[in-house]
């Protein structure tokens, strides 16, 4: 349903005016460099990474919140990013997005009851106020905020965390989205509240047949929800797969090494961690050949010049020149 | 959760109001604007005498039949001081009406659409900032001559990048906040996002301003006229009778100076104090705070 080709976006570095004079090169921060992946319909695919891989980035070039620099987006046979501004406006029932602070996402002065509706006056949807305001109150009921008379006309601040993403995740679900972008949806909330949320999401998948990108740093979470996954380092996806065999068996040393890394419930079974190295290097300047070599154990010769391509192997993608 | 009723709620507001000193604030505030705005009505009414005409000895001092005592004319200065109330917040309203209806939109638009428009219009805005507000205005009333609205445009013109940066200045920080994004996400038009998420959220920044700048107008006018740039000689004004008054304060007369002096005063404070509450009592955020 969703297939991206060779997605890249390039933000320039800001460059002094020294640096204009003696003619320095402008710079780019490659945050997203070139990805490719399908995502098919009802699947729930997650894109996992250390924070700076360009998973968010990702996210907001796939709603076209930002311009991409290069690439195409197809969503449902419609190429996104040739859209222009009034289609894509009125495209933009078709995906949503789910962000990750409830607090910045729901604007201070408007009560959560109307932020709801606004999508619904966007697209014209219900004939009447009084209609949307049916559905409105349907959709807080269903997202678990009853009574919803209590919550439609309060403002965000007077609300709990919790409760403002369940708000923020009614806003994105009111339009019947096909496809729903949940960028690090539930990284800010409680660990108690996550769980509900989590659950929450699942359902409304379930009940909406929703297409998921669920963007994340917390495996752990994917576990719950993603039947397939895509491990971002550096701008680059290094493996691609369905969940369980990715999980059961990474092939990739960052996916090893992310895997490994996963808390463990039971503190009797002892993992062998394989925490990488060093930090991610600076993106402006990142390492010749495989990006992940400086950090990598098992680097070899020619992962210092040559960039691996993705190839299969064992039915996933993966990135690598052990394989 | 249960019920409120009305009753209960606004109790609430009112004790959560007078918990602090912020109500008061805006209370006396509001007490003082209301009593010169009720002056500034019903003058003819409440005034005495005629403000124009002469109907005692010159220079009376305060007595039982001229409480304010008469100025060098013979006019009664209380009747001239309620009826300057009149002309004083005429001038401020029109010239902050002017000021905001120019910089508040240009201001909007200039944030949100930002680049080169934004820049040039900055440039301009800054450029009129830099002027002193008094002489700008006294160059401005010079070449537009005296009479109520052009007294008010050249207090506007001084005013109106106030407004602009203010409102510039909060809509470009504005713009980049996640549920500006959001809204763009839900596919929301460019002056929906401007009226609906971005305008709601710089409104308190506007109310500020606009508070304090009428406190100012009042002074920038009583200014002009003080110097005989304002309002033609007959009408009761503040300035030109502060200015008037003054030429008879070495004969003793003390009274043509101190009550159109205590009038200005006591408006400028009633606005500075209003303002200063009303910022709060406006912003939910920073009540909720407390």
């Amino acid at each position: 349903m969703i297939r991206v080709e060779n997605l890249k976006k390039y933000f320039p570095v800001k460059r002094t005016v020294g640096e204009i004079l003696l003619r320095v090169p402008q710079r780019f921060v490659k945050a997203v460099d070139g990805i490719s992946f399908t995502i098919s319909k009802g699947e729930t695919f997650g894109l996992v990474g250390e924070s700076g891989s360009g998973k968010t980035t990702t996210g907001r070039l796939m709603l076209r919140l930002i311009e991409p620099t290069a690439g195409k987006i197809f969503f449902e046979d419609v190429d996104v990013t040739q859209l222009s501004k009034d289609e894509l406006r009125k495209f933009r029932k078709n995906f949503q997005i789910i962000f990750q602070d409830p607090m910045a996402a729901l604007n201070p002065y408007m009560k959560v009851g109307e932020a709801i509706k606004h999508g619904l006056e966007i697209h014209n949807i219900g004939g009447s106020n009084m209609e949307r305001k049916k559905l409105v109150m349907e959709m807080l009921e269903r997202v678990n905020l009853s009574p919803p008379e209590d919550f439609y006309y309060r403002y965000p601040h007077e609300i709990s965390g919790g409760q403002r993403q369940r708000i923020v995740i009614a806003r994105a679900l009111i339009l019947k989205p096909k496809f729903v972008v949940a960028d690090e949806a539930i990284a800010m909330l409680d660990v108690s509240v996550r769980s509900q949320l989590l659950q929450l999401l699942i359902d409304l998948k379930n009940e909406f047949n929703l297409t998921f990108l669920f963007i994340t740093h917390d495996l752990a979470t994917t576990k719950y929800i993603c039947n397939k996954i895509g491990v971002m380092y550096l701008g680059k996806i290094v493996e691609i797969g369905k969940f369980r065999e990715i999980y059961n068996e990474p092939l990739h040393p960052y996916t090893k090494a992310l895997i490994s890394a996963v808390p463990e419930p039971d503190p009797k079974k002892k993992k062998k961690k394989l925490i990488p190295e060093g930090e991610v290097p600076n993106p402006i300047n990142p390492p010749p050949g495989c990006k992940f070599h400086p950090r990598c154990p098992f680097a070899m010769d020619i992962c210092k010049t040559v960039e691996p391509e993705l190839k299969e192997v064992n039915g996933r993608l993966i990135a690598c020149h052990l394989y | 959760m249960r019920k409120k009723f009305i009753s209960e709620r606004l109790g609430e507001f009112i004790s959560d109001l007078f918990g602090t000193g912020t109500g008061w604030l805006t209370f006396v505030g509001a007490l003082i604007l209301i009593f010169y705005i009720i002056l500034a009505v019903f003058s003819p009414q409440i005034a005495p005498y005629n403000p124009t005409e002469r109907v005692g000895r010159s220079l009376t001092a305060p007595n039982d039949q001229f409480i304010f005592g008469t100025d060098n004319l013979g006019r009664d200065v209380l009747s001239r001081v309620i009826y300057g109330a009149r002309i004083a917040l005429m001038i401020a309203f029109i010239a902050v009406a002017i000021a905001a209806g120019v910089g508040v939109p240009l201001g909007l638009i200039s944030g949100f659409i930002g680049g080169p428009f934004d820049r040039v219009l900055t440039l301009i805005m800054d450029a009129i900032y830099s002027f002193p507000g008094l002489i700008l205005a006294i160059a401005i009333a010079a070449v537009l001559g005296p009479g109520v609205i052009n007294i008010a445009v050249s207090i506007a013109v001084v005013y109106t990048p106030t407004y602009f940066r203010v409102i510039r200045n909060q809509v470009a920080s504005v713009k980049s906040e996640l549920y500006v994004e959001a809204a763009r996400a839900l596919g929301a038009k460019n002056y929906e996002i401007l009226m609906k998420y971005i305008f709601p959220n710089v409104l308190p920044s506007i109310v500020v301003v606009l508070s304090m700048n009428l406190a100012d107008a009042i002074m920038t006018e009583a200014g002009l006229s003080f110097l005989g740039l304002g309002i033609a000689p007959p009408t009761p004004d503040w300035g030109f009778d502060l200015s008037n008054g003054q030429r008879f304060v070495l004969s003793k007369a003390w009274w043509g100076l101190l009550y159109p002096g205590i009038a200005i005063i006591t408006v400028v404070l009633g606005f500075s104090m209003f303002s200063e509450g009303l910022n709060e009592l406006i912003n939910p955020t920073i009540r909720e705070r407390r």
